[in-house]
């Protein structure tokens, strides 16, 4: 007769199941085992372990070669320790006309495939662009065709409207230039070249023939290792020599082991919550206002980023040199005149809805952190997890009273950022404004053509003139509440040295590591 | 007197006071059902009179105090909020013993009712209903609970809906199979002749032949309600913060495993000790009550 296992033996089982289930998920998190380097005082090969794939098949016409982090390809100019456009394969540019811009190429640049770097690489490059992301001409302002190589070394960008931004716009690894017709693509011309690319993997070689040298590293090996537990525990066994991303809940017991060091970066980066101002009750400037006097930014840098950034008072990093930063009010944290604010205003006891990424753990800390300060001044609010994939949908479509977004660029140029928040047709708002003439936080005419004007400045200090003023507005009305400036950390092996750190995370240099 | 007089006269108070003592004696007999049944009667004691014990807000975040190791004053220690790590546990048996309790005195009543109709009417309502539960059985329990649950949106609620509407189905085999066994049986067969009605025939004379592995199968299945429930909440779709389920506590804590391991290790001990009580006493059970070990363990 057939007979069932014993509960013993089904839990005997399972126990020992679970518990090789359990070390195979530890060896597997991530998909991808990294791999030991050699390790010897005088090897000078480096694992880097990311948080994201470096062998992206979104990034086909890099030929899956992810260009952030890895310096296989350059674009023709770069932000700079201040977010400046810097020159980068271009030597030098100008406006010509109002809407026409000329980019002269660096002389003697190579690809690594020893072809010398022409406008007309550089056209393919943006053409090869063009044609596999279709809306970036809505980004950088510039139809498919309205890049033209003029001569042999110098390309014009005819853009749509002016636009005095346009090269901090295009200092982004989107533009990175390459060879597109090379015989063993990808090719670019930057400090590293591609050896082999594998699923999660990419490993480089120096380019000996780089025009400021050839790299310290004799090989880069960037791996995929999404868990940032494992991507630690991978540094600390000496796996990887570099983990970026290293959470900040564990950033201190790294940099507190001998073997194990961190860098700390602040970012363009910045977190807020968005209020609805179309929404009841958040309608009320004076129950927005006292969502703003309840928060203690310090507090929520110390307990939520473990200390890893800065209290925020407005919507932008303090890094973008157009933000206002010093000069922005801050709210308190005042809870008695939080509680008054909320006693005048129409708020009569409705529960508020906190929107939130269900990936994002910082995010939901600070939601509970708000929950509490909000429930001090005798505010209801629930939290709402949505799936990354929902998220940014429900956040558009108005559904939550405040959600809890964070915003940096990758480029020199932030314009898009205060447009895509504060404009009434940027991104975030443009939905619910053509439907209903509504949106989400965008305060109104006032500042969209603020922020307009701003996009046509030519200089910072124009552009902070009217950039600023949007700032002070989105502050004072309680359009946001500012929460912090994020840092990024950076974990490395105590032996390694000459990692070059970036405002832009993407932007680091590793040609003059060693160890 | 006939057998049907006698089943008549036996109240459902002595078939109880009967099942009982079968329990008691199993539980006397078997050192590992008993350990199963004080689990499940310290955690039920835990979870209604615990909270009424504990002076503490589970919600209530000290941020000063986060992360604190075990000591007298936070016996479990402190999480992330500095919110204390016992009272959550303590709050979260509530939530989670609820909850499995809930979607599995759901899960009974739908699959006996299911079952009952299937087995004693037979023909085509049979057919119709066995399939319905065949096509269900096809897809993987945690997969369709997952998708309901993802479907409805994340709150507890909805993973109770999703839990229940995807476990019914074993009970209403296990039932339907019974009911067929019985249904042939000679004093039935006297019951309906003798003119009882059919929904007391159903009630005195088929429905008590299904009571046992019934017991069994919800005893077993508490524990995986208890685990699934976890686990959806753990991926985000169960409770939401900041309420101290332990699914959700085990999500939060997990970022803090290395450096606090109390938060999540509590939490991780309190799901395991519950489905290994349930598991033990559903043994136990299964030996007393099911001798010939047809029911068989629910995956979710």
């Amino acid at each position: 007769m057939k007979q069932n296992p014993s509960r013993r033996t089904v839990l005997t089982g399972s126990v020992g199941g679970g518990i090789g289930m359990l070390a195979g998920c530890i060896g597997d998190i991530g998909g991808n085992e990294p791999e030991a380097p050699d390790g010897g005082d005088g090897d000078q090969s480096f694992v880097i372990g990311l948080h994201s794939d470096p062998a992206d098949d979104q990034w086909a016409v890099y030929e899956n070669v992810v260009p952030y982090f890895t310096q296989v390809f350059e674009p023709l100019v770069a932000p700079g320790d201040n977010l400046e456009p810097v020159p980068l394969l271009a030597s030098d540019w100008e406006v010509l006309y109002e809407t026409t811009w000329a980019f002269d190429l660096r002389d003697g640049v190579m690809f690594h495939d020893g072809t010398e770097l022409t406008a007309d690489h550089v056209v393919e490059s943006f053409d090869a662009a063009f044609d596999h992301w279709e809306w970036l001409p809505g980004w950088i302002g510039v139809e498919r065709d309205g890049v033209i190589a003029t001569d042999g070394s110098t390309v014009e960008f005819e853009t749509t409207e002016p636009f005095p931004t346009f090269p901090g716009t295009i200092s982004h690894h989107y533009f990175g230039i390459e060879h597109v017709d090379a015989d063993e693509p990808p090719v670019g011309t930057g400090p590293f070249q591609v050896e082999e690319v594998d699923p999660g993997k990419v490993q480089l070689v120096p380019n000996e023939d780089y025009r400021d040298g050839s790299p310290t590293p004799a090989s880069l090996t960037f791996q995929h290792v999404a868990d940032p537990t494992t991507r630690v525990l991978s540094l600390e066994d000496g796996e990887i020599d570099v983990a970026h991303d290293v959470p900040k809940e564990q950033a201190n017991s790294v940099e507190g082991r001998s073997e194990t060091e961190i860098e700390s970066v602040l970012r363009n980066h910045a977190g807020l919550a968005a209020v609805n101002l179309y929404k009841e009750p958040t309608t009320d400037e004076r129950l927005r206002q006292a969502l703003n006097w309840a928060v203690d930014q310090e507090q929520l840098v110390e307990t939520v980023l473990d200390g890893f950034g800065e209290p925020a008072r407005g919507p932008f990093s303090k890094q973008i040199p157009w933000a206002i930063h010093d000069e922005l009010p801050t709210y308190g944290p005042d809870r008695d005149r939080a509680r008054e604010l909320v006693a005048e205003s129409s708020y009569d006891g409705e529960t508020l809805s906190i929107l939130v990424d269900s990936d994002d753990a910082d995010d939901r800390t600070t939601a509970e952190v708000l929950q509490q300060w909000y429930d001090e001044i005798g505010v209801d609010v629930e939290i709402v997890q949505v799936d990354p994939a929902a998220w940014y949908d429900t956040f558009t479509d108005g559904e939550a009273h405040l959600t809890l977004v964070g915003f940096g660029s990758n480029s020199a140029s932030a314009d898009y950022l205060v447009r895509a928040m504060f404009h009434s047709m940027g991104s975030d708002n443009r939905q619910l404004y053509q439907a209903d003439g509504t949106g989400v936080y965008n305060p109104g005419e006032e500042v969209d053509e603020l922020i307009e004007s701003g996009y046509r400045a030519e200089s910072v200090g124009e552009k902070r003139e009217y950039y600023g003023e949007v700032q002070q507005l989105v502050v004072e009305t309680g359009a946001i509440v500012p929460l912090y400036y994020d840092e990024y950390v950076l974990g490395h092996r105590s032996e390694v040295e000459g990692i070059e750190t970036h405002t832009i995370d993407k932007f680091i240099d590793w040609t003059d590591m060693t160890r | 007197m006939s057998t049907v007089d006698e089943i008549e006269q036996t109240t459902p108070w002595e078939r109880g006071v009967a099942t009982l003592l079968t329990v008691w004696r199993e539980l006397r007999s078997n050192p590992l059902a008993l350990a199963g049944a004080i689990i499940v009667a310290v955690l039920g004691v835990v979870a209604i009179l615990g909270p009424a014990l504990i002076s503490q807000d589970p919600t209530a975040q000290q941020l000063g105090y986060r992360l604190q190791s075990p000591s007298l004053a936070h016996p479990f220690g402190t999480d992330h909020l500095g919110r204390d790590v016992l009272t959550r546990i303590v709050y979260g048996a509530r939530y989670s013993l609820g909850i499995a309790l809930a979607v599995t005195g759901i899960r009974v009543f739908l699959g006996t009712v299911v079952g009952l109709i299937a087995g004693y009417v037979g023909g085509f309502i049979d057919e119709a209903l066995m399939r319905l539960v065949d096509i269900q059985l096809a897809f993987p329990g945690l997969i369709l609970a997952l998708v309901v649950a993802g479907v409805l949106g994340p709150s507890l609620r909805n993973v109770m809906i999703a839990l229940a509407i995807v476990g019914w189905t074993t009970y209403a085999r296990v039932v339907r199979s019974e009911v067929l066994s019985v249904r042939e049986r000679e004093y039935v067969a006297a019951a309906r002749l003798v003119g009882i009605p059919t929904h007391r025939l159903l009630t005195r004379h088929l429905l008590p032949s299904v009571v046992n592995p019934v017991l069994v199968i919800a005893t077993l299945n508490l524990g995986t309600v208890v685990l699934a429930t976890a686990g959806l909440s753990f991926i985000g779709l169960g409770a939401q913060p900041p309420t101290p389920e332990w699914g959700t506590m085990l999500a939060e804590g997990r970022a803090y495993l290395r450096r606090a391991w109390w938060i999540v290790n509590a939490p991780g001990i309190a799901i395991m000790l519950t489905v290994l009580g349930f598991n033990l006493l559903g043994d136990g059970l299964r030996d007393a009550l099911d001798p010939t070990q047809q029911t068989r363990v629910e995956e979710v």
